[in-house]
């Protein structure tokens, strides 16, 4: 058994070498797509791992939002509703949440406007760290510009930043945010936010601290019966309701599995046009006994050996991207994970040995079911 | 090895056609083959020789006629694959060498599912030994790709012979090989079979090959037209 086994491996390795730039290039596309795979798989769990620990970290046991929004942006709650929910016996602390988007009149740049009641509260909830300057006060024209955002438009702590055509605020302090649509976003009082949204009834979301929260699920069911228009959101399953957010993920699987995809098609590509080069090899071997199921191993002993290379280097590969955009990309940071891990290595180089495998089924199931005496006078 | 039947081989009213019926190449040829035995299959170019010799090796299938190997029917092997690797040695015209391998390591495909054959001896040392047979002792470590014509079909005989088949199927063996070289592996041939108590049929235009064989078959037209002992005519 062990001499088969050393005599299929040594056999695939010297076919593989044999065409060393085809394998090469192989390769080098399996690690492409596997690295790509691997970047986005991480990014999205590390996203989703960040939120669900950012929002655990917060306390916050409920999230209230609009029942059909696709995001907290076309969210709407009531201000009867508000009033309502806070007035819950079972509520410790309740943070309504402003949200909307204005446009710059230099630039005709979007920027989201987040209104909130209590800066400190929140701030730690939403990933918000102050670079520069001080938090808002409640009551003046003050607000709070995303670092980046004051970069761009080339303002300063103690600028005045034209919110509307007629209205005025003094930035006082820039903030950082993992959050990719906090860094191009305005930080204000919800009284304020209101103002410049000029939405006066308007709340989007509201965050809930219980004060017992093993009552979450009557709370969740009581708010979802009396407000059917509203939903309510265990803290930990938030960012698979954020529409935006669970788009996103779709988005990036869809990404990552295209990208295994092309490594199958691409891997298929090779063994085709091998087993089609190494016809009269094929026939050789079934000449002289091998079984079909041997030469079909030899086939995807190679494909494996290409995927399993590849995805060695596609690891590799997005480490290495992972921490020059860690390095680079600053405000990047807080979407992405320290390294890929072990999970994400393990799935990943899995995900190459099915590449493998299935790139080569079909061209393998070819070659060992040629038939003999026709392989055998093929010519190339 | 006990031989239980009369002939080793018996092949009858063998048909087959290609291109769906159009090319006509084996027309219900019928042979029998004994025991230690080397057959010489000759006839013109075209009359059906090498199908003749892929039907009985079960490297095709006939549309019709029956093929007993020691007086059994293919059908009750394991499978075609076994019945090759356990039954039969090719030889080609062309050598058929896997070029990535080395001349050992090619010798050694033909055994790798021979479990009891390597339980009685050693693999690496039965290589070895009909290697030096054929006068290759020097480049078994040789790719076969960097290898002369001459070597090369010298390798492909040691594979088909080295797991002692029972029945040698030998298609044009010396057809691209000098005088000497083909000298060689007809003794090598002659020996072997003495030794195995196998039987070889071996298709060819050589009169020098024919000269090693007992009986020659010859075909025309896709039929064995006349079986003469090897003596009567040489």
């Amino acid at each position: 058994m062990q001499e088969i086994f050393l005599s299929g491996f040594r056999y695939a390795v010297r076919n593989i070498l044999r065409s060393w730039l085809r394998a090469t290039l192989t390769v080098i596309s399996v690690a492409l797509a596997i690295s790509l795979y691997a970047f986005l798989t991480a990014m999205t769990a590390s996203y989703n791992q960040q939120m669900s620990s950012i929002i655990r970290k917060g306390d916050v046991d409920i999230i209230v939002q609009s029942k059909f929004s696709a995001s907290p942006l076309s969210s709407s709650i009531r201000p009867g509703q508000v009033k309502k929910i806070e007035a819950s016996p079972e509520i410790k602390s309740s943070m309504p949440v402003v949200i909307g988007k204005i446009r710059t009149q230099k630039e005709n740049n979007i920027i989201y406007v987040f209104g909130l009641k209590n800066y400190k509260q929140i701030a730690q909830k939403l990933g918000l760290t102050l670079l520069d300057g001080k938090p808002y006060t409640v009551g003046k024209d003050e607000i709070l510009m995303a670092s980046k955002l004051m970069h761009i438009l080339a303002y300063r702590i103690g600028s005045r930043f034209p919110v509307t055509n007629d209205l005025n605020m003094t930035i006082v302090g820039a903030y950082s945010s993992w959050i990719s649509m906090l860094n191009s976003t305005l930080i204000c009082s919800a009284e304020n936010a209101r103002r410049i949204l000029r939405r006066t009834d308007k709340t989007n979301m509201m965050f809930l601290t219980l004060k017992n929260p093993t009552h979450t699920g009557r709370l969740m069911k009581e708010i979802q019966t009396n407000y059917p228009d509203l939903i309510a959101i265990k803290s930990g399953e938030f960012s698979s309701h954020i529409g935006i957010i669970k788009n996103l993920a779709y988005i990036l699987n869809i990404v990552a599995w295209s990208a295994l995809l092309s490594a199958v098609a691409i891997l298929m590509n090779t063994f085709l046009v091998a087993v089609n080069e190494r016809t009269q090899e094929i026939g050789i071997l079934g000449a002289i006994g091998w079984p079909k199921s041997m030469i079909l191993s030899i086939f995807t002993a190679e494909s494996i050996l290409l995927a399993g290379t590849g995805g060695i280097i596609g690891l590799l590969m997005a480490s290495g991207i992972l921490a020059y955009i860690r390095s680079v990309y600053v405000s990047l940071r807080f979407y992405l994970p320290d390294s890929l891990g072990i999970s994400i290595w393990a799935m990943s180089m899995g995900m190459s040995l099915v590449v493998g495998v299935a790139g080569a089924m079909i061209p393998a199931m070819l070659a060992a079911n040629k038939p003999i005496a026709k392989a055998l006078k093929d010519v190339h | 090895m006990s031989i239980k039947t009369e002939y080793a081989l018996e092949a009858h009213a063998l048909v087959k056609n290609y291109e769906g019926g159009l090319i006509p190449a084996v027309k219900g040829a019928s042979l029998r083959l004994k025991h230690e035995r080397i057959y010489a299959l000759m006839g013109p170019s075209g009359c059906g020789k090498s199908t003749l010799l892929n039907l009985i090796g079960t490297l095709d299938t006939a549309e019709n006629g029956t093929v007993l190997y020691e007086g059994k029917k293919v059908e009750t092997w394991r499978s075609l694959a076994y019945f090759r690797r356990e039954y039969i040695g090719f030889v080609f015209q062309s050598h058929h060498l896997l070029p990535v391998l080395t001349l050992r390591e090619n010798v050694e495909t033909a055994l790798l599912f021979r479990t009891t054959l390597n339980q009685e001896q050693p693999m690496q040392e039965r290589v070895k030994e009909i290697l030096e047979e054929m006068g290759l002792a020097h480049r078994m470590d040789a790719l076969a790709s960097n290898v002369s014509g001459g070597e090369r079909q010298r390798t492909a005989i040691a594979r088909a012979l080295v797991s002692n088949p029972r029945l040698i199927l030998a298609d044009e063996p010396t057809g691209n090989v000098d005088s000497e070289t083909s000298e060689r592996i007809m003794r090598a041939l002659r020996k072997r079979i003495s030794q195995t108590g196998a039987t070889a049929l071996i298709a060819t235009h050589d009169p020098n090959v024919s000269a090693y064989a007992d009986t020659l078959l010859l075909m025309k037209d896709g039929k064995i037209e006349a079986i003469e002992n090897a003596n009567s005519v040489f």
